[in-house]
């Protein structure tokens, strides 16, 4: 058992253990501030742990990754501003709840589940690490296209209301995410003839536009438009915090399937949380007994991305760790802080430097029990205190940090333009009934997608046929299409009640 | 007691109105920008990578030896795009004061310039400061490849002409435009995949997708012999620098261009020269320390510092190797792009998406016209024809203003500068959401100064000076 030697590394640097709870705390906190999202805190944090022993710097970031992807979850069903794309999926159902004055039910079936699957996820890590990556380290560009095309198509179909409007979402985000210089061919396209536009549309500023800015722009609507409201809903309400054992019981299955989806996204290079969440709520809402709750106010509905998105954690590390590959944004930049330790990434790693790396995952075991603890009793006293300060002055100050995020990122005031002109089309879509995380996942994954399909083409003799020669690529595609048709025939025969889809626009607001 | 009533009203506008009277009368008496000594202020290091990569993590490295130095902070600023050409372009274009220097790749910097990818230029828009090292490729093949030598790739490519498929980083990257040294050099018909920068090209080799491809010089000892096969490293000298086990393509006599991609410090052109000499030594003894050495022998790119004279000569060569290769990294001599173009699946996505709307548009049509059919109640109708007129008016009155003043954010920032703009924002915005106006003031005024305080001085994000107003230099 190599982890309960990694428990003892941990626990014999004093250092490292109190930086793993400052970890976890620093990371609810990133999280549940919207706008700021914790892959640009833990870029920004990156430069301090270069002072700091190797297991000390990676256990404190890798735990702030961990605890700031459940924090996201505090904003989302507070305020409906997630501050990642694999958030939004949990405000579908927690907003409605805190909005019905359940805010402490949702805070703290979010602190389980994610508690439940990021452990599932950590064990992944743990026990199946190498063997997992032979699964998927024969994948080319076919295998990925087609597995980019059926997340694209299960993403659309099933995020919103309607299929087509969600298919427009994705196509939209697809097609912003082209703009700047095709990496394949170093030639600009849909530049608008501004060599501003060559270095491409990046990521943050979307999405603080689409999810934040539009947010923003609806609230003020709201405070200072129609109605002038003093304080915002909830109090009055009678209130409904307790997560019972039952509750916990019924919520079981749906967060072991959904880990399992989380963990097996995880694996993926490329794809991430976003997907995980949303793939794992998409599936749950169709298994639900009860589907016309989800998006209203089901507590699975909380559970199910909860657990996939937090599932991903541990996974994530697996092809960084053996392949040099890293799954996802914060996996990239703990990669970096690896090498400059001098630690080598690859399959050796885990005879060369096996004590550091069981060291930092027992770090992550410390830091999941350690933000599960805060996040289930603190986050009340969190939802209190934030319920107390008045929107009015809330947002004013969140409309301040989205100018200072977008800006920071690239350091360039062009960002900020951007920014408000996808905050201007996210509060256009929200308003229709379309899905700016639709818009934001077509956005992340296009570029991938796309330079596997060419990527494939240039590989094949046969031109397109290559795709029919894989038989995973097969796979693949057959299940996308599966889920597109079952869809579509669902609103054909009208199972989903008219009602239901307003509610599930609704969820978006 | 008249006085005390409007102070108790007014006290907010009348601290907002000193404290800006005060800031604005410093920033004007500041003394006109002149060198006595240097540096007296922090220099900040622009990096036209992420923080993490390896290019990053080798320009903190430099930074933390300079700042040793020359006794002044180097916070290094990450301003990533277009292969660091945006960093490139705003230090290009920034005072040349020496308080701004770009750590990158001059041979990037060379090849996009050659290529017409970008208007600046090393030679005349840069004073280079002293190259640290550079990055060497390798050429690598799957682990199961039937290929043990670089002599096997190049005897099979022309056995079978238009068959081999090789990776590389993308047209016009450093590293394709070595591997396309190779290809040209050995007169290869070989077809070139490309893939997202090296981890792109390393996975391609892992996951057998490609016939050959270029990694770098360290990764056999980064990943064993487990995942690939490195077969020689493209250096021109028989001495094996980096890993002893791989032979050199100079010792092996295979052709190739001499291309490599060195990495150094540059300056904007005009910077007074006290300041250029002072960095030039500063680089030297950096180079020569031995964390930075040991920091780069970890990167598996080892220190190798070439003075401003040296490195100058080097990458006046590196031009002049260039030019035979330019035809073929200009994409329009691309043997298969026609069937993979640039613009194919933005004209697929965007064709899509037409139909789409198209079909979204046809549906919403129909179902008015049904409502508008006999029998079906109108009023609704009307209802929601005010209902519109209503949601327009809130959105002239409250989200456009919300979102207009975000632009004009934008535009006070590149004016006065990140404190006043936040300030004057701060304070439409909590008056756009309906505060009283000492609120507004109270709240907009302290907003400032305390992201002021978080993001500028403690997280050293680069606030660029005003261009009407400069009060960065008030707060040193």
């Amino acid at each position: 058992m190599e982890i309960l030697s990694g428990f003892v590394t941990l626990f014999s640097d004093p250092i490292a253990v109190v930086l793993v709870f400052a970890a976890a705390l620093i990371g609810i906190i990133v999280g549940a501030t919207p706008g700021l999202t914790t892959a640009a805190a833990i870029a920004m944090l990156v430069p301090l742990t270069f002072f700091l022993e190797p297991l000390q710097a990676l256990a404190f970031l890798y735990v702030i990754g961990k605890s700031g992807r459940y924090g996201g979850s505090i904003a989302a069903i507070l305020f409906n501003t997630p501050g990642t794309a694999a958030a939004a999926a949990t405000a579908q159902d927690g907003y409605p709840l805190s909005c019905a004055g359940k805010t402490g039910k949702a805070l703290k079936t979010s602190a389980v589940a994610s508690v439940f699957g990021d452990f599932l996820g950590d064990m992944l890590l743990i026990f199946g690490a190498v063997a997992v990556v032979s699964l998927t380290s024969g994948f080319g560009p076919p295998e990925f296209f087609a597995l980019y095309l059926a997340a694209f198509v299960i993403i659309s179909s099933v995020i919103g209301s309607s299929v087509t409007k969600g298919l427009i979402s994705a196509a939209a985000g697809a097609f912003v995410a082209m703009i700047g210089i095709d990496a394949m061919e170093g030639t600009p396209r849909l530049d608008f003839g501004h060599p501003a536009f060559h270095a491409g549309i990046s990521l943050v500023p979307v999405l603080i536009g689409m999810f934040v800015l539009s947010e923003i722009a609806l609230k003020v609507e709201s405070t200072s438009g129609n109605n002038r409201q003093n304080d915002e809903n909830s109090t009055a309400l009678p209130l409904d915090n307790s997560f019972s054992f039952d509750e916990f019981k019924s919520c079981l299955p749906v967060m072991l399937r959904s880990s399992g989806i989380g963990a097996f996204i995880g694996l993926m290079p490329g794809l991430g949380s976003s997907v995980a969440a949303f793939a794992a709520y998409g599936a749950e809402k169709r298994r639900a007994k009860n589907a016309d709750e989800w998006g209203k106010g089901a507590i699975a509905g909380i559970a199910a991305p909860e657990s996939a998105n937090n599932a991903v954690n541990g996974p994530t590390m697996i092809p960084m760790l053996a392949l040099g590959i890293p799954g996802g944004t914060i996996a990239a930049i703990l990669m970096g802080v690896f090498l400059i330790h001098g630690i080598t990434i690859g399959p050796s790693i885990f005879e060369s430097s096996s004590k550091l790396v069981f060291g930092l995952f027992a770090s992550g075991l410390v830091g999941i029990a350690v933000y599960g603890l805060i996040g289930y009793y603190g986050s009340s006293v969190i939802g209190n205190v934030v319920a107390r300060v008045p929107i009015r002055l809330i947002y004013p100050y969140i409309f301040l940090t989205c100018f200072i995020s977008a800006f920071s990122t690239r350091t360039n005031i062009f960002d900020v333009f951007i920014m408000a002109a996808a905050g201007l089309l996210g509060y256009l879509m929200r308003k229709q009934g379309y899905s700016t995380a639709a818009f934001i996942i077509a956005f992340v994954l296009a570029r991938g997608a796309e330079e596997a399909f060419r990527q494939s083409l240039l590989l094949s003799n046969e031109g397109a046929l290559i795709f029919l020669q894989r038989p995973v690529a097969v796979a693949f595609f057959a299940i996308g299409a599966l889920i597109l048709g079952s869809r579509i025939w669902q609103n054909q025969r009208g199972k989903l009640s008219r009602r239901n889809l307003y509610g599930a626009a609704g969820g978006q607001r | 007691m008249f006085l005390a009533k409007y102070w108790s009203k007014y006290w907010a506008l009348a601290l907002v109105v000193v404290a800006f009277a005060m800031l604005i009368t410093a920033a004007l008496r500041q003394p006109a920008f002149e060198l006595t000594r240097y540096p007296e202020k922090p220099i900040k290091m622009f990096i036209g990578f992420a923080a993490g990569g390896s290019q990053d993590l080798a320009g903190r490295a430099l930074a933390k030896e300079l700042q040793r130095i020359l006794g002044q902070p180097v916070p290094v600023v990450n301003q990533p795009g277009a292969a660091s050409m945006v960093s490139a372009n705003s230090v290009a274009r920034a005072r040349p004061d020496g308080y701004i220097l770009w750590f990158g790749s001059a041979g990037t910097l060379l090849l996009k310039s050659e290529l017409q990818h970008t208007p600046i230029d090393f030679f005349e828009n840069f004073e280079l400061l002293g190259l640290t090292g550079q990055v060497v490729p390798a050429i690598g093949v799957p682990v199961d490849s039937p290929f043990d030598s670089v002599q096997d790739i190049i005897d099979a490519a022309h056995d079978n002409p238009g068959e081999l498929r090789w990776a590389h980083n993308g047209r016009g990257a450093a590293f394709m435009a070595m591997g396309a040294s190779f290809i040209e050099a050995n007169n290869l018909d070989v077809v070139g995949v490309p893939f997202q920068g090296a981890k792109g090209m390393r996975l391609a080799l892992f996951a057998d997708q490609v016939d050959f491809g270029l990694v770098s010089e360290g990764d056999r000892l980064m990943f064993g012999e487990k995942k690939m096969k490195v077969l020689a490293s493209m250096r021109q000298s028989s001495e094996r620098i980096v890993d002893a086990d791989l032979p050199t393509l100079g010792e092996l006599e295979i052709p190739f261009y001499r291309i490599s991609s060195p990495i150094g410090l540059l300056v904007p052109k005009g910077t007074p020269e006290l300041v250029v000499q002072t960095l030039r030594d500063a680089v030297a003894e950096a180079a020569a320390s031995r964390e930075f050495q040991q920091t780069m022998a970890r990167l598996y790119t080892p220190a190798q510092h070439k003075s401003a004279e040296e490195g100058a000569a080097f990458v006046t060569q590196l031009r002049d190797n260039l030019q035979p290769l330019l035809p073929i990294l200009r994409s329009d001599v691309s043997d298969k792009s026609t069937i993979a173009g640039s613009l194919m699946v933005p004209w697929a996505v965007g064709l899509f998406l037409v139909v789409l709307i198209s079909f979204q548009v046809f549906a919403a049509l129909r179902s008015k016209i049904r409502a508008a059919e006999p029998g079906v109640k109108t009023g609704r109708q009307e209802e929601r024809g005010i209902a519109r007129g209503l949601e327009s008016k809130v959105f002239l009155r409250y989200s456009g203003p919300l979102l207009l003043l975000l632009c004009g954010y934008g535009l006070l920032h590149g004016w006065f500068g990140y404190l006043i703009a936040t300030a004057l924002c701060g304070y439409a915005v909590f008056a756009l959401f309906g505060n009283r106006l000492n609120t507004v003031l109270l709240h907009g005024s302290v907003s400032a100064v305390i992201f002021y305080i978080i993001f500028i001085n403690v997280l050293n994000i680069y606030d660029p000076p005003g261009l009407l107003l400069d009060v960065s230099n008030v707060f040193r």
